[in-house]
């Protein structure tokens, strides 16, 4: 519904959904770390293929909660915090179309520990159910390392730095896992392109019978030799978005009027005048469209 | 016998709807009827589930008294039919739902277990006598009786409900208790492979190798049946046949086609014997699987969108199918398996490209490596490659469309080779 809204909003606003969106970063073609890299490239990969159980929030909600649920419906705590419970959704389908599992989260997580990403989790087991819910919801439990300060409220933000993989595909491809196109996540695109002659890789869009008409089809990530040859093809319109760091860049973009420059979880982002998003962790690409 | 049968349908009328009667106007009339009789059987079996509709539009204070009514009527109908499994599975229904609330004139559970093995005393073959059995015990929460029983009914029925699916899938909670209600033999180890796999694919998964040795032991027997004449050769095949798509271990698989090889080399000729023979030698490999159609730059392109299992028709103009091959597998055979029906597949259209970083790929000649035929109506097509140290592989189809080989992409593409993984399970 809210989806519907946004879109007539859209349509009296004379903004039109973009199908494809470029964008650029400095990229040479080197392998990239979609569970932890910080490059921009594998922070979009991250929330576009391979999003964790909630994503953060920059801002607060009214609770005090700092993350929003994603790959899950529910969740109840006990009252130390230490003991969470998750329901999986019955939507949440990988882009390979299987469902969700308590595996897959039990998986993803123990990575994520090896990879220092986490660091308190203690045991995810399926959590028994009552006969009448047929419902399945994962336990996790969570140690103190600091007794002092009491545990997280805010823990499931945390998780949110944690992707989610699909568990027996992921074994089976084993060191691949997670390189080029081999990757299987439960976000709304699927890598199906990593082109490291062109430096080009391509995210297409999942067919779900969920999904609106009007959606964002591919997000094509380009590599450019230098954030000032990013800024070159953002002016003459070959990319929509380039994502950079160097201040001299950013000096550039603040004297070019027919560019925007906008800060998303830590990332600067610069983008063409007509181009309209929101960020909240990351690019809300459903909020991506083109003034006329 | 008259008035019985009338008292009856008036019974019958009240638990249409068609007529009101006071429970306690028919329960007076009831009582000239002598329970020893046939007709007396069917009168108190009506009688008792008229109670148990009054029970459950009563309120819970006085709905004890009609069950308990519902009790007794379903005892008197046994007194005439004790084999009569309905009767005692209504009996045992209403008995759980009163617990431990106690009823004038109501027989004890000793009672009814002395008619259930009367019952099957009498009818030792009837199946449903050893399904109503085995609810009761499953009921009163003795599991292993429960099981026994349920395996005597597989044992002798020849029709099986979803009703009875229902019951036996959910009192069998381990490989154990698995092993003690399927009988190890055709074809109930091939159904309730399909029937655990189709409705509970993760509990399919741990019971794989109870349901594999069952299979073997079923393998065995009817082997020895077929070789002594008592069992018909149609019938032989059939029964191997129909446990190809759900066998259950890898080495249920090679024994299945080291039996089904030499039924072949004895009745088909050695061409499609050796096809199952010289695979029972080899290892099923795990692999993931995709498809990519439109594939005109398979020298190129890359394989994506990995785990998807849709149907598709390979014969289609520039589709590749692909797969990944894991760590520690070597493929010696890789076979496709179109449906039922289909037309042979023409191999000069085929081709086999390789690549271990799935960008570039190289192309393997298969002209001497590759069979295309039909067998049992089932389209086939074989490639034995010449070189198998590869990740990525993809079987591309260059020809003009003719939409006669498709199935669904899991069951289209299957591996033969060796494994060293760990912990591998089909």
């Amino acid at each position: 519904m809210i989806r519907y809204l946004l879109f007539c909003i859209i349509l009296v606003s004379g903004a039109v959904q973009a199908e494809t969106v470029q964008i650029a970063a400095r990229w040479q073609g080197s392998p990239l770390d979609y569970t932890a890299g910080t490059h921009p490239f594998s922070w979009v990969i991250r929330s576009t293929v391979l999003p964790g159980i909630a994503e953060r929030r920059t801002t607060f909600a009214p609770g005090g909660s700092n993350y929003s649920l994603r790959l899950v419906d529910a969740m109840k705590m006990e009252a130390d915090f230490a003991t969470w419970y998750f329901r999986l959704s019955p939507a949440t389908r990988f882009s390979s179309g299987a469902r969700l599992t308590v595996d897959d989260i039990s998986y993803s997580l123990n990575k994520c520990q090896e990879r220092g990403l986490l660091t308190e989790i203690e045991a995810v087991v399926r959590s028994s159910t009552n006969n009448l819910d047929l419902s399945e919801w994962v336990r996790i439990t969570i140690t103190n390392h600091n007794q002092n300060n009491g545990l997280d409220p805010n823990f499931p933000a945390r998780l949110a730095v944690c992707p989610i993989f699909q568990s027996d595909l992921s074994n089976l491809f084993g060191k691949e896992n997670a390189r080029g196109t081999v990757v299987v996540g439960a976000g709304e695109y699927a890598v199906t392109e990593f082109d490291l002659r062109r430096k080009q890789i391509e995210l297409s869009r999942i067919y779900r019978s969920s999904a609106r008409l009007q959606s964002l089809e591919k997000i094509i990530l380009r590599g450019v030799v230098s954030e000032r040859d990013g800024l070159t093809a953002l002016r003459v319109g070959t990319v929509d978005m380039l994502v950079f760091k160097e201040a001299e860049v950013k000096q550039l973009v603040l004297t070019d009027e027919s560019l925007r420059l906008s800060e998303c979880d830590e990332y600067l982002i610069a983008y063409r005048k007509a181009l309209k998003f929101s960020c909240a962790s990351t690019i809300d690409f459903d909020t991506l469209v083109y003034e006329r | 016998m008259q008035y019985a049968s009338q008292l009856r349908t008036e019974i019958e009328a009240a638990l249409a709807g068609d007529r009101v009667f006071l429970p306690q106007q028919i329960d007076i009339r009831a009582k000239a009827v002598s329970p020893a009789l046939i007709e007396g059987a069917t009168l108190y079996h009506s009688l008792g589930t008229l109670y148990q509709r009054v029970a459950e539009q009563t309120a819970r204070s006085e709905a004890a008294e009609y069950y308990c009514k519902s009790l007794v009527s379903y005892q008197n109908a046994l007194v005439a039919r004790p084999q009569k499994g309905r009767y005692l599975a209504d009996w045992a229904n209403v008995r759980q739902l009163l617990g431990s609330h106690p009823c004038p004139g109501a027989a004890s559970d000793k009672e009814y277990t002395e008619a259930l093995l009367y019952a099957l005393r009498t009818n030792p073959v009837d199946p449903e006598i050893y399904f109503t059995a085995g609810l009761l015990h499953f009921w009163s929460d003795k599991k292993s009786e429960a099981l026994q029983y349920f395996h005597g009914f597989l044992k002798y029925t020849t029709e099986i409900s979803p009703v009875h699916e229902e019951y036996i899938v959910s009192a069998v909670q381990s490989p154990e208790e698995l092993e003690l209600v399927i009988p190890p033999r055709f074809p109930h180890v091939v159904r309730w492979a399909s029937i655990f796999k189709a409705r509970k694919s993760r509990l399919f998964q741990k019971y794989q190798s109870t349901f594999g040795l069952l299979q073997e032991t079923a393998l065995q027997t009817l082997t020895m049946s077929y070789r002594s004449g008592d069992t018909p050769l149609v019938v032989y095949q059939d029964h191997l046949t129909s446990l190809f798509d759900f066998v259950a271990t890898d080495r249920t698989r090679r024994m299945l086609d080291a039996v089904y090889g030499e039924f072949l080399s004895e009745h088909r000729g050695r061409r499609y014997a050796e096809f199952f023979t010289s695979r029972s030698r080899l290892q099923e490999l795990e692999r993931v699987l995709t498809w990519n159609p439109g594939d005109r730059r398979p020298l190129t392109s890359q394989l994506a969108l990995w785990g998807r299992d849709d149907l598709i028709v390979f014969d289609t103009r520039w589709m590749s199918v692909g797969f990944f091959l894991p760590d520690s597998q070597r493929v010696q055979r890789v076979e496709m398996h179109a449906l039922k029906g289909g037309h042979k597949l023409d191999v000069s259209q085929v081709r086999l490209y390789v690549s271990n970083d799935n960008a570039k790929w190289l192309e393997l000649p298969i002209e001497n490596s590759v069979q295309s035929f039909v067998l049992d109506g089932y389209p086939r097509l074989i490639i034995e490659p010449a070189q198998n140290n590869f990740r990525f592989w993809k079987i591309h189809y260059s020809g003009p469309g003719q939409g006669q080989f498709s199935n669904y992409i899991d069951r289209l593409v299957r591996l033969y080779g060796r494994s060293t993984r760990r912990g591998r399970q089909l």
